[in-house]
């Protein structure tokens, strides 16, 4: 089955771009509001979210830790840094659901993310 | 000076403070993580460094490079800061004198600065101010750009015509308020957000016939901490009234609208309806990020130091145009900003509620912040680019694009090395530097 994937924050349509390039068929794609994402989380109608804004830190992920937890929510790039992916990687192993990035690394991170997660689902 | 001083000073105590008691904080994401923290989960140290790292690039890049450009104070500059201090502080006297010897420290470093560059042989400050020429100009077609992002290409150049049209028949005084002309943007920007809005409320209408209304998380999410919120209104209005008064005394700027724009209206002695239009801006913007803070802030029960942003327009337009520039003008600043964010507390509930009727308004405020990032960047890099090229470019001289080479050189750099600062923050500060580095050459004997 393919993973569900909510998408929020700023540049949605280059996050959804990126994400669809990546994951095709395996990932299913809804663009949303990161607070209509977290709901559906909640209520077990999608698996994850990506979020962008300015330092990936911030705004892309502040709603999702307030309804989500802090410990289901990371930060795979920051602004002024280049991802990595052992690191991203590594937060996908630890069972995070939300993940944040800074607007500026969307074409970078987002691919790393999508392949880690295919990857732990046994879908690459 | 010395009230410049002791009011920021005292501003910065109190945000520290505010920080320190889990009342409030600037930063949008360290907002939600402040339970962790208040509730103890999370250990003072490992808090402050998750703040730390958070907000650090943003001081120096975004806080010190719109600083430095408009010789304006910004919050990102004095509160995010007040935001790492006041959870680093173990006790709270020690927050108050970490946040007020912060705010009395920039404050006085950024004078000094300016000083040295207003020392320089060849003054580079003046140039600067043609940062601010195309961003309200461009700044106002940011609607169109949300339109097209959130409803696609048809609904999109419907926008666009109608702001245009709208522009121009501001521009040309055939629509006024009772005879006094508008500034075309304002009228621009209002056509376009109102559009905006109606789109996403007619999407949001249609929806909700079919929705299902049991799904309401929100309400048992957020009861639990609203009151916490409530009962830090009286710490709060002060904040915000200072806030407002520290805007109206026109040593703050409060977000990346309106910096450069104040700058420039204030340096040509204000011109009222100029500063209307940049105060129109930033409510917009206040707009935009209304459902991002109410979310947080009815999540964590932890507030913004500066409310939903609208104190700042509260303060450098509102008061002076309804008390005028006097005494008046500065106690109305104080007392409205306080009364403002009072109420802004008080119904924060209901707001949250109203947005959980309209997800695509909500989706709106992605769209509108989206855009103004956008059209921010392309107009700062824009601007940069003329003030660098009026630093050695001139009329006598028509040739001579050293700084702007330079000015180039340094963008390209920052992208090279991949990307340390943020584009917001890279066009500004290389302008700057651009300053230093020509004037540097002129001591050299190489101009």
């Amino acid at each position: 089955m393919a993973i569900r994937i909510t998408i929020g924050g700023l540049k949605k349509e280059v996050m959804e771009r990126a994400v669809k390039q990546a994951g095709g068929d395996n990932v299913e794609v809804t663009v949303t509001s990161d607070f209509e994402a977290a709901k559906k989380i909640k209520a077990g109608q999608a698996d994850y979210y990506f979020g962008a804004c300015n330092s990936g830190g911030g705004a892309a992920l502040s709603v999702l830790i307030g309804i989500l937890g802090y410990s289901n929510c990371a930060t795979v790039a920051k602004a002024g840094g280049r991802p990595k992916a052992e690191e991203i990687e590594k937060l996908v192993q630890q069972n995070k659901i939300a993940f944040g990035m800074a607007v500026e690394s969307i074409e970078e991170a987002a691919p790393i993310l999508v392949k880690s997660l295919l990857k732990k689902h046994g879908l690459e | 000076m010395v009230l410049k001083l002791i009011l920021v000073g005292v501003l910065c105590a109190l945000t520290a403070l505010a920080s320190h008691m889990g009342r409030a904080v600037f930063h949008d994401g360290v907002r939600p993580i402040m339970p962790e923290y208040v509730e103890g989960r999370m250990k003072r140290g490992e808090m402050a460094s998750v703040a730390f790292g958070l907000s650090a690039g943003f001081v120096v890049s975004v806080g010190f490079a719109f600083t430095l450009a408009s010789k304006l104070l910004n919050p990102w500059l004095l509160f995010l800061p007040t935001d790492i201090l006041g959870v680093l502080a173990p006790r709270k006297w020690l927050a108050a004198v970490f946040g007020a010897a912060w705010g009395v420290l920039v404050s006085v470093a950024f004078d000094a600065l300016n000083t040295v560059f207003g020392l320089l042989p060849i003054n580079f400050l003046n140039s600067l101010g043609a940062l601010s020429s195309p961003v309200i100009a461009g700044f106002a077609l940011f609607p169109v750009l949300a339109v097209f992002y959130q409803f696609g290409k048809v609904r999109g150049i419907i926008t666009l015509v109608l702001e245009l049209v709208f522009r121009q028949l501001a521009a040309m005084k055939i629509i006024t308020v009772g005879g006094t002309a508008i500034t075309p943007e304002a009228l621009e920007m209002f056509v376009g957000v109102i559009l905006l809005v109606v789109f996403a409320i007619v999407k949001d209408v249609g929806a909700n016939r079919t929705r299902d209304k049991s799904e309401d998380t929100g309400e048992s999410l957020f009861a639990a901490r609203t009151k916490r919120i409530v009962s830090s209104i009286p710490l709060m209005a002060i904040v915000g009234g200072l806030v407002a008064l520290i805007s109206n005394l026109q040593i703050l700027a409060g977000s990346e609208v309106d910096f450069q724009a104040l700058h420039t209206a204030y340096q040509t002695g204000g011109n009222i309806s100029q500063i209307g239009t940049v105060a129109f801006a930033d409510f917009i913007r206040g707009l935009a990020f209304i459902p991002l803070i109410v979310t947080t802030a009815l999540a964590s029960g932890v507030y913004g130091v500066v409310g939903l942003t609208f104190v700042y327009p509260i303060g450098y337009y509102v008061a002076p145009a309804l008390f005028g520039n006097g005494m008046a003008g500065h106690i109305a600043a104080f007392v409205i900003g306080a009364v403002w964010i009072s109420l802004e507390m008080l119904g924060l509930r209901a707001i949250g509620k109203g947005l959980e009727n309209f997800p695509s308004l909500r989706e709106a405020s992605d769209s509108i912040r989206n855009a103004m990032n956008n059209v921010l960047e392309i107009a700062l890099l824009i601007g940069s680019a003329l003030a660098s090229l009026g630093m050695t470019h001139s009329p006598k001289d028509p040739q001579n694009f050293f700084a702007f080479a330079v000015f180039a050189a340094l963008y390209l750099i920052n992208e090279a090395i991949g990307r340390p600062i943020i584009r917001l923050a890279a066009a500004p500060l290389a302008a700057i530097v651009t300053g230093v580095v020509i004037n540097i050459f002129f001591v050299l004997h190489l101009m």
